[in-house]
């Protein structure tokens, strides 16, 4: 009995058997898409799909195609792991605000403004 | 709190009234604060608010630079890269380039779009379609505001690299 069908003893094998061969294009799809991209795939492209935000996930097809497009260009593998750095960094940047550590080299709240925020603090309350 | 406000407004002027408005606000609702978060999260979670609501207006009223002139990136006609990006030289660093001081001041310099588009999409995190209300531009124009954003940073954090090891 095949695995499908032991993890899902009311499938007939019969379904079973035609649910693996809905997934054969699929697969077939996504191993075409991948190879396609990587022929067309440049440094331009490549740039793209390595700053694609972290909620935009990248397809199957173009995650191959950039890791295949790296590992034979040197200059887009350095750029990519500068950019995931930098990618953390940002993320991380966002806890740095919620702790409130003083960042060396960033201007406060001027004293006017300091000021003009404690008078309308007194005024309005 | 300015610090917050400043990096994602678009001058001092505006980053301060933000904060006064905020305060305000803070004060009116201080009967509301429940304790569940720190007294900062609550008033940077007020000050948020107010940050997007001003920007919504500044994009509105078209007061947030555009620059879609320059690419920071050159690609040879062939879509190679016209130049090499440079290693940073070691572990340590790496981490200088990306440390807090640094990732802020090579934000700093980002024009005034790709700055917002970066710091909403991801130190924020806000989704698509969200960033692209208060900055009034389709999905393809953000993306192209936060690659273009990423690529620049790239280029000057390795370039202050390249200047601390000198």
């Amino acid at each position: 009995m095949c695995k499908a069908h032991c993890d899902n003893p009311s499938e007939s094998p019969d379904a079973a058997k035609s649910r693996r061969r809905g997934l054969l294009p699929v697969l077939l799809k996504g191993l075409l898409g991948a190879a396609w991209l990587v022929l067309q795939l440049r440094c331009e492209q490549a740039d793209r799909l390595m700053t694609r935000p972290a909620d935009q996930p990248l397809t199957t097809a173009e995650r191959i195609a950039l890791s295949i497009h790296t590992s034979m260009c040197k200059s887009c593998r350095v750029a990519r792991s500068q950019l995931e750095r930098i990618d953390g960094a940002l993320r991380a940047h966002h806890q740095v605000e919620l702790a409130d550590e003083p960042v060396p080299g960033t201007e406060g709240l001027s004293n006017d403004a300091r000021e003009r925020l404690r008078a309308a603090m007194k005024k309005n309350h | 709190m300015y610090r917050y406000a400043r990096l994602r407004l678009p001058s001092r002027e505006e980053a301060e009234d933000a904060v006064q408005t905020a305060m305000l606000a803070a004060l009116d609702a201080r009967d509301r604060f429940d304790g569940r978060s720190t007294e900062r999260t609550w008033l940077i979670g007020i000050l948020r608010h107010k940050t997007l609501d001003r920007l919504r207006r500044l994009a509105r009223e078209r007061r947030i630079t555009s620059t879609d002139a320059d690419d920071p990136e050159t690609y040879l006609s062939t879509g190679s890269r016209s130049t090499r990006p440079t290693s940073w030289a070691s572990e340590q660093a790496a981490e200088v380039a990306t440390s807090t001081p640094a990732l802020r001041a090579a934000l700093d310099t980002l024009p005034e779009r790709e700055r917002v588009a970066v710091v909403l999409r991801e130190v924020d995190e806000i989704p698509i379609k969200a960033v692209c209300d208060v900055l009034s531009v389709t999905p393809t124009h953000l993306s192209t505001l936060v690659h273009r954003a990423k690529l620049r940073l790239r280029k000057a954090l390795t370039e202050d690299d390249q200047d601390e090891r000198v």
